[in-house]
């Protein structure tokens, strides 16, 4: 099954999902996109911002690609998911699978997308929220305290 | 040792890198131990946190070095 992983801080074009080279081949092309919603926790937002731990992130993605080739056996998985800041309505990720047969196309991204959202080191924030550590004078004062060494480079 | 934070505890503990002296090879248990000894803050959010080592989540029995790559993985939420 061939792989493709990218995390990109520019818009995912809707170009996406085209390729030719299963023409004939492929019975199912399956595509997802993982949109921003204008609200988050009950409160309306612009965006929100994706931070990865990429060389990570990306290792685990492949892994997660890898085991489901036997049980899913797709022809291709292309995966791209954004960093930065993501508007509202906008696409945080975006799949497309192309496979012989829609089924194993749809159990592949139903199982890729929930391991995802468990194991792979990629956050999300609301830039506008409050953050809870620095809410109350015991958590000021705690991070007043920490000393950092120097960022690295 | 080096230890890379991302997300919320990069707000926490003001950075997105932290030292330790530990050079290992340690246990899981006996690198948070010394861990929590210079950011106790970080005491809070223990149970929250995984450990990977070179890319990937450790398991109990995982021992870590200095020249390992050490990360402190909140929660994730991508997708």
């Amino acid at each position: 099954m061939k792989i493709d992983i990218e995390l990109t801080q520019a818009r995912i074009s809707s170009k996406f999902g085209a390729s030719t080279e299963w023409r004939g081949k492929a019975g199912a092309l399956v595509e997802f996109s993982g949109l921003v919603r204008d609200e988050e926790n009950d409160r309306v937002i612009a965006s929100l911002d994706y931070e990865a731990y990429s060389t990570m992130a990306l290792k685990s993605m492949r892994g997660i690609l890898e085991s489901l080739a036997l049980p899913y056996p797709c022809l291709e998985v292309r995966v791209m998911h954004r960093v930065g800041t993501v508007p509202a309505s906008e696409a945080a990720i975006k799949v497309a699978i192309w496979a012989r047969h829609r089924t194993e196309a749809f159990g592949l991204l139903a199982t890729f997308m929930d391991r995802l959202k468990k194991e792979v080191p990629i956050w999300k924030r609301d830039p506008t929220a409050p953050h809870p550590q620095l809410r109350d004078a015991e958590s000021r004062k705690k991070f007043s305290l920490v000393q950092c060494p120097e960022e690295p480079a | 040792m080096k230890i890379l934070v991302f997300a919320h505890l990069k707000d926490v503990l003001g950075c997105s890198q932290i030292e330790c002296p530990i050079r290992g090879p340690v246990t899981l248990d006996a690198f948070w131990n010394r861990l929590l000894e210079d950011y106790p803050v970080l005491s809070e959010h223990r149970q929250t946190l995984r450990v990977s080592r070179n890319l990937e989540f450790v398991t109990a029995d995982a021992l870590l070095s200095e020249n390992d790559e050490i990360a402190l993985i909140p929660p994730v939420s991508g997708g």
